[in-house]
């Protein structure tokens, strides 16, 4: 295999990983730009969508379409429920209490799902399946192909929502500034479930496009993958859809051709140490916007 | 609840806490060589020690500083390894006791630096960020220390295959003393200017800098004293375990050191020791609920947080000869308070 | 009435001679292109009331950030007691002199009265780390002097007897007071106070007065005070610049400000709009 379509195919890999981590880190980067809460939990969700796909299909024996409308709609109710249940009472606390709920939560989902379904991980069934694709000597697989399709199409539907829609504009008007925007009659309360609803939605979906890729759910699946996508949302710039994306591939990319040089046993660190440079550097991120304290 | 309060002076305040605690390790190493307290229940009992130690070196950042730091566990694995491989190179070739001094002075310095090369960078950012720019380094420790060895070409850390036959030098009396030990150091430093400072930085950072107190420094300064505490419970750690690996250190060990110190009240020392010494009892106490326990601990976190948020201790620190001298107020009634109060 | 150059300086008969506590010398900031002060000229005597007015948004708050380093200036020098201050940080500038309380208070809410003030004293108390955590006996005499200090300094304000109430939850007025101890701990030679009067009735404002008057005297220092309430300005202030749109429009005493047509203007809008 020639070196150009070495890279090639692992660029395709990063794109691959990479949107899903674009999926999970839009999560992030929502519900931080709405509440500014790292939402510590969001990477459990994730879990909790895979395993929905592994009961629906595995254990009742649904067919994939079934697994894949249940786990986004149950991710996106989880979501919901989990901000109007340990989020909600906390709105007016200090930061640090709403994010030492979120890893609360975090930790919950994680043992309970452990205590459920047991700590070893299950192997998840084909969602899809389709013939790998050649272009030239590189092997495009058909898994790789319809989950960055599928992430870009999702990225596309969740821009025009939020640029076009009018729970859009009451999103980003809440997220400018809540009190005011309370003034100017929206439901406050309305716009972060439904915030948190299409973070949870954009979780669903990146949990049956990951466990296309990697057919293994377990209980601490989320914590790593999370984790990762948060990375991705902060090196974007934390409240930023567009940083989020350009994080997501980013680290992705990262990724493959870390392990692509044989140094995958150092891949979690090397995606640490870039964060921490991008934080150094430019505290905000790519893309997002530094907030001052006003003396 | 001042006017019936008896002001003990400083002299007889020394000797009256240094009693109370002598009279605590006498009654826990008579029961334990009476045999009620069997060998079980004294690892138990240092494992306690250990986590007091962890929990009251986090509470020094998060409760007086008002930062939070995820990656305590990191310095918790530099110090055990630290201390780790020093003793098993120097086994036998020194005395014991001097060995193990050693060790945990080389964990606190080694974790110390550590502290202080992650904390000059991660000080510079605040809050969420500086939480998840510790979190990275407490994770790329763990990764260097799993990988490590392919780098260096030689056996150092042993990597996945864990760092074994570590000799177990702690006991129950060696923990308690490291206890104490940093129990009386963080609170007399807190009791000074260098102490004040600090908790000025958590109440007002821009007040506090108009005020002289140059922030960086005192901002660093605790993250370093807090990074070689950690050190020295991680020393002990290794001492007691006898075997290391990186995954023992993982970010869910910087959380659960947090719910610790988090469930005792940001900012009271006495809390991080009481819920630390609770935290790291239960699970073995209540062996049988083993699978709910950490259901149990997440529910626990996510309860108090939303109900009694400054934790079950709030800032409230605990002192026993104010106890005391509350007592005795109590006792002679009003007569003696009205004479201290003239005073 | 000559009207007075607002580059030159203006100090009182009594402190020329002396060097000025602060000299501004064309001091300006951008933020991110946007002008907010700029050609600062302004002269304070060593033991100098002045006061810095204008309308809302003129930059007022700003100069204080400015002098106490809050923001480095994009442009120009900065004199304290002749010494350039290029460079020095919020911290440094305090050691150097400039004490400052805030137009929204910022006290150690959680803490005592008397810990607020001795943080303030924080460079005043000396002793080692080493001297602290093994109670040595510098430290006993450090910390008693610091404390019969800081209660000293509370006295003036009659606020002995609050020193071990939490700063938060003392009424209004008592926080501004005790801000203004706190500032005083720290030892300085120029006080700038930011509103000091906001949320005060006229009983209180003239009892400030007073006491402002008796801190320059007791202190021998200067002090600047940014203030809405023009009784309190006229009232006490020497000289008086007066800000709009981050450029000086006048400089004076009191009454060649009342009498200043720009200064009319600024406040009140041109005439015949």
């Amino acid at each position: 295999m020639s070196v150009l379509s070495m890279i090639v195919s692992q660029l395709i890999n990063g794109l691959q990983s990479g949107s899903v981590y674009a999926l999970i880190a839009l999560g992030y980067s929502m519900v931080y730009g709405i509440i500014m809460l790292l939402n510590f939990a969001h990477g459990d969700i994730i879990m909790v969508g895979a395993y929905i796909v592994w009961v629906t299909m595995s254990v009742l024996g649904l067919p994939p379409a079934v697994g894949i409308i249940a786990a986004v709609a149950g991710c996106t109710l989880l979501g919901v429920i989990i901000e109007k249940v340990a989020y909600t009472p906390l709105r007016k606390s200090p930061r640090l209490s709403l994010l030492i709920t979120a890893i609360g939560v975090s930790f919950f989902l994680q043992n309970i799902a452990q205590l459920i379904i047991g700590a070893g991980s299950k192997t998840m069934p084909a969602i899809v399946s389709g013939p790998n694709l050649y272009i030239g000597s590189v092997n495009l697989s058909f898994v790789a192909i319809v989950t960055i399709v599928v992430s870009l199409i999702s990225m596309a539907i969740l821009t025009i929502l939020v640029q076009k829609t009018k729970m859009g504009k009451a999103m980003r008007a809440v997220s400018e500034d809540m009190g005011t925007a309370q003034l100017m009659g929206i439901s406050v309360n309305k716009t972060i479930s439904f915030t948190f609803a299409i973070g949870s939605a954009l979780a669903g979906i990146g949990a049956v496009l990951y466990s296309c890729a990697y057919p293994q759910a377990s209980p601490t699946m989320g914590s790593m993958l999370g984790l990762k996508a948060f990375v991705a949302a902060v090196l974007g710039g934390i409240g930023s859809i567009p940083g989020a994306m350009i994080g997501g591939f980013a680290i992705g990319i990262l990724e493959a051709f870390v392990s692509a040089v044989g140094l995958s046993v150092w891949k979690d660190g090397v995606v640490f140490a870039i964060l921490i440079l991008v934080l150094l550097i430019k505290p905000t991120g790519i893309m997002g916007r530094e907030i001052k304290e006003k003396v | 609840m001042k006017k019936n309060t008896v002001h003990i002076p400083m002299p007889i305040r020394y000797l009256i806490n240094a009693a109370a605690i002598a009279a605590i390790y006498l009654i826990i190493s008579a029961l334990s060589s009476a045999g009620v307290i069997t060998n079980y229940y004294t690892k138990i009992l240092i494992l306690i020690c250990i986590n007091i130690i962890l929990a009251v070196s986090l509470n020094l950042v998060t409760g007086y500083l008002g930062q939070l730091p995820l990656g305590h566990a990191g310095f918790m694995a530099v110090g055990a390894y630290a201390s780790g491989i020093f003793m098993r190179a120097v086994s036998g070739s020194m005395p014991t006791g001097l060995a193990v001094f050693l060790s945990l002075i080389l964990a606190a310095i080694v974790a110390g630096i550590f502290g202080f090369i992650i904390g000059i960078p991660a000080l510079r950012l605040k809050g969420d960020y500086l939480a998840i720019i510790t979190l990275g380094f407490g994770e790329i420790i763990r990764v260097v220390l799993l990988n490590i060895d392919s780098v260096l070409g030689f056996n150092f850390t042993y990597g996945a295959a864990s760092l074994k036959n570590i000799p177990k030098t702690t006991t129950f009396t060696l923990a308690f003393i490291c206890v104490v030990v940093v129990c009386f150091l963080i609170h007399t430093m807190m009791k000074s200017r260098y102490g004040r400072a600090i908790l000025s930085i958590r109440e007002n950072e821009i007040a506090s800098e108009s005020c002289g107190i140059r922030t960086t420094y005192f901002k660093t300064m605790a993250f370093v004293v807090s990074a070689a505490f950690a050190g020295v419970a991680g020393s002990l750690y290794a001492g007691y375990l006898g075997i290391l690996n990186p995954a023992n250190f993982g970010f869910m060990k910087s959380i659960e050191i947090l719910v610790m110190v988090v469930l005792g009240g940001m900012g009271s020392m006495i809390g991080s020791v009481v819920s630390a010494a609770v935290l790291s009892a239960l699970p073995e106490v209540l062996r049988a609920f083993a699978d709910y326990r950490m259901v149990a601990y997440s529910l626990l976190l996510i309860l108090v947080m939303i109900f009694k948020p400054s934790g079950l201790m709030g800032t409230y620190d605990f002192s026993f000869t104010n106890l005391i001298g509350r007592l005795i107020g109590r006792i002679s009634g009003k007569r003696t308070a009205r004479k201290e109060s003239a005073e | 009435m000559a009207k007075r150059d607002v580059r030159e300086p203006f100090i009182p008969e009594r402190d020329k001679g002396l060097t000025p506590t602060i000299e501004c010398i064309g001091l300006g900031i951008d933020f991110g292109g946007l002008t907010a002060v700029d050609d600062f000229n302004f002269t304070l005597g060593r033991t100098e009331i002045a006061g810095l007015i204008g309308p809302n948004g003129a930059g007022k708050t700003t100069v204080f950030n400015l002098l106490t380093k809050v923001y480095q200036p994009s442009r120009g020098r900065m004199l304290l007691l002749g010494k350039d201050t290029k460079g020095m940080t919020t911290a440094e500038a305090n050691c150097a002199g400039i004490a400052r309380t805030f137009q929204n208070i910022r006290l150690f809410k959680d803490l005592t009265v008397l810990e607020n003030v001795l943080i303030g004293l924080h460079n005043e108390i000396r002793y080692t780390m080493f001297e602290a955590v093994f109670r040595l006996p510098r430290y006993w005499r450090a910390e008693k002097a610091a404390r019969e200090r800081a209660l000293e300094l509370l006295s003036i304000f009659n606020m002995q007897d609050m020193a071990d109430d939490i700063a938060g939850s003392l009424p209004y007025g008592a926080q501004r007071r005790l801000e203004i101890v706190r500032a005083l701990a720290t030892n300085p030679t120029l006080l700038l106070l930011d509103e000091p009067a906001a949320g005060m009735n006229p009983a209180e404002t003239a009892e400030l007065m007073e006491t402002i008057r008796r801190i320059r005297d007791m202190f021998k220092i200067s002090i600047l005070l940014i203030e809405h309430d023009m009784n309190l300005v006229m009232g006490i202030c020497e000289g008086i610049a007066v800000l709009n749109y981050g450029r000086l429009i006048a400089k004076g005493t009191p009454e060649e400000i009342k009498s200043d047509p720009n200064v009319i203007e600024a406040y009140l809008g041109k005439k015949g709009c």
